[in-house]
């Protein structure tokens, strides 16, 4: 069975042509999954037979690394990044909020710490990473709970679970205070929009390598995250909403 | 009037021997060599000072270790034909008894963006190619596989003296790889007789490192005439035998000696492991170490129960990683030990992963798994989620070579 009409049924769809009836689609607005796609494209060369630092996309992207690194070494950091860790220190009085600018990617990063438990046969870790891309005019946010599992072993370690989602259920989601995270990034970053970590985790992109990964020729596939956000490595990762 | 004539006399043989005794100067003026920016001396010297002194409890222990010590004053300039600035910084040479051959060893600081970022002690040999003649070529072709003319070797290595790698060069064009100076007592000489080869290191089907000789280049006098001024031993009192002199480099991190006393035929067998033990410098950025090494990895020979050997290369050409300084109590040294510690733990982790295994899986997939542990342990170690392990380079900062035990 082939998914083309038979030379028999093409005729006579020519016959009845008048009562098939002709839809237009037009993709349900993926703006957001184009941009993201096209800034990939833009500094990796996916699907085509070059390491990346033949690519002169790459090169930029290296290149706005270099920048970050250099203007922290120098204390010169731009005044909005400045200005945004103080906000989000504000926002997040009581909690400790980490610097992750250092990153060897070109994005500016924090995370906020907002719970840790120890229990006899687990420990948990919550916390709220926030990512805004140098590559793209985009910024996420996502809920990175760790769940370490203390009696269970696989090669000496403990077993080491993660679980990324954007929403929480219970007392430690509080949904004003991620409305004000975002306005406080956008009065940072005009003109920068939101991703949602489900669509940068879940959409996978074959055929290149993101920024501080080895070319593998058998590893085909990295997350829109790990191209355009961060090169994290999560272990045993699940993705929630 | 005599008396004129004999101050005369006495006039001209100050003035002789005050040209005499300040040749070196005059010579170095005459030369033109270009001066070295104030900044990146200093620079140079601190990154010396930095990394021999973190190696320095350790290669207290060793025997015989050497110290070459630069001379900062005749440092001077050369570019080298990517644009890459170089300080290029003398030390001491030894007599070499064999005309045929001739051979500097050179400090060599490389400067990228105005920073001296990186050091290497390199050594030309040259044979039956006049080394002194060509430095400059050399030094401008440092990394080329192409030197014009050249036949000889070039030796790399770190500021500790031990060896990095090393090429041999034949009409020109770079050879052979994996090559070193070997100081060895031949069988029927006395002891005090030791010849100086380049050798190379290959590995058997069994895995086995084999050393072989590849041309000898002269036989090191033990009756003195060596430039012992320039050297320290590890003790910091200078040496008195000229045998600490030999060029060639200290010996590997966990061997007992640099020089080795063996029969002048057949395959020298030796044994390695994996374990990290040096070449871990991070440096502060923001609120962490940063530290970027090249060729982090290992390459095992696996035999399985009645099968043939294979061979599995578990190396990331380059990898950066990151400590928060918190976890570390603001200490570059405590985090380059965190990190060598992660490494191992992760490295002892993989092995029993491969033992365990009935089939070998691809490349690839050893390569994400062993970078998986690596990053388990450091952020197990530093008791922190924030720290990172990613097989990319770092920007900002210098790679350096690891060294294993």
């Amino acid at each position: 069975m082939s998914g083309y009409p038979s030379f028999c049924t093409q005729i006579l769809l020519k016959e009845f042509e008048i009562m098939i009836p002709q839809i237009t689609i037009q993709p349900n607005a993926p703006t957001l999954l184009v941009e993201l796609i096209h800034a990939t494209h833009r500094y990796y060369p996916i699907g085509f037979e070059l390491e990346n630092e033949q690519y002169d996309g790459f090169k930029e992207a290296i290149d706005i690394v270099g920048q970050k690194i250099s203007s922290l070494t120098k204390d010169h950091l731009p005044v909005e990044v400045k200005e945004l860790e103080t906000n989000i220190k504000n926002l997040f009085k009581t909690l400790t909020v980490m610097n992750e600018i250092h990153r060897q990617f070109p994005n500016y990063a924090f995370a906020v710490n907002l719970t840790e438990e120890d229990f006899p046969n687990l420990s948990r870790v919550l916390l709220l990473r926030i990512r805004i891309s140098l590559l793209t005019k985009h910024y996420t946010y996502f809920y990175e709970e760790h769940i370490i599992h203390k009696t269970s072993k696989a090669f000496g370690s403990p077993v080491h679970t993660t679980v990324v989602s954007s929403e929480l259920i219970g007392n430690e989601h509080d949904p004003e205070l991620i409305n004000q995270l975002r306005t406080t990034i956008e009065k940072s970053f005009p003109g920068y929009s939101y991703a949602n970590h489900e669509l940068l985790f879940q959409t996978k992109i074959e055929y290149g390598t993101p920024y501080g990964e080895m070319a593998i020729p058998t590893y085909k596939y990295y997350s829109l995250y790990q191209f355009l956000f961060d090169n994290d490595t999560f272990l045993g990762l699940q993705i929630a909403k | 009037m005599k008396k004129r004539q004999i101050s005369l006399i006495t006039l001209l043989i100050l003035a002789c021997l005050l040209i005499f005794s300040c040749r070196k100067e005059i010579n170095s003026l005459l030369a033109n060599e270009p001066k070295v920016e104030l900044k990146l001396l200093e620079d140079s010297k601190k990154l010396n000072a930095l990394i021999t002194a973190y190696d320095a409890p350790y290669n207290r222990k060793i025997k015989d270790f050497i110290r070459l010590k630069p001379s900062w004053n005749e440092a001077y300039t050369r570019r080298h034909i990517d644009g890459t600035d170089l300080i290029v910084v003398p030390t001491t040479e030894n007599d070499i008894s064999n005309k045929a051959i001739s051979i500097r060893r050179l400090y060599v600081f490389e400067v990228l963006e105005g920073e001296v970022s990186y050091g290497r002690i390199y050594e030309f040999i040259g044979i039956n190619y006049p080394i002194d003649k060509n430095i400059d070529q050399l030094l401008t072709n440092l990394r080329n596989p192409v030197i014009e003319g050249f036949n000889g070797a070039i030796i790399q290595y770190d500021l500790n003296y031990r060896r990095i790698n090393g090429s041999v060069y034949e009409n020109g064009k770079r050879s052979l790889e994996d090559v070193s100076l070997w100081s060895l007592t031949e069988k029927s000489d006395s002891p005090q007789n030791k010849s100086l080869y380049l050798k190379r290191a290959t590995k058997s089907i069994a895995g086995k490192n084999v050393k072989s000789k590849l041309q000898y280049l002269y036989t090191i006098s033990t009756t003195g005439g060596t430039d012992k001024t320039l050297i320290e031993s590890n003790d910091g009192g200078n040496k008195n035998s000229s045998d600490n002199n030999v060029y060639g480099g200290n010996p590997p991190v966990n061997s007992t000696d640099a020089t080795e006393q063996t029969t002048s035929d057949g395959p020298e067998v030796e044994t390695n492991t994996a374990y990290l033990c040096g070449g871990v410098y991070p440096s502060p950025i923001g609120y962490s170490y940063t530290g970027g090494n090249m060729n982090l990895g290992f390459t095992a020979y696996i035999t399985p129960q009645g099968g043939q050997t294979i061979t599995v290369v578990v190396v990331f050409g380059v990898a950066c990683w990151s400590i928060p300084e918190s976890s570390v109590w603001y200490s570059s040294v405590a985090a380059g030990t965190m990190f060598m510690q992660s490494y191992n733990e992760a490295l002892y982790e993989m092995i029993e992963l491969l033992k365990s295994r009935a089939s070998i899986p691809m490349q690839g997939l050893l390569l994400n798994e062993f970078k998986g542990l690596i990053a388990a342990r450091l952020k197990a170690n530093a008791n922190t989620y924030f720290t990172t392990f990613s097989t990319g380079p770092c920007q900002g900062i210098p790679h350096f070579a690891p060294k294993y035990c």
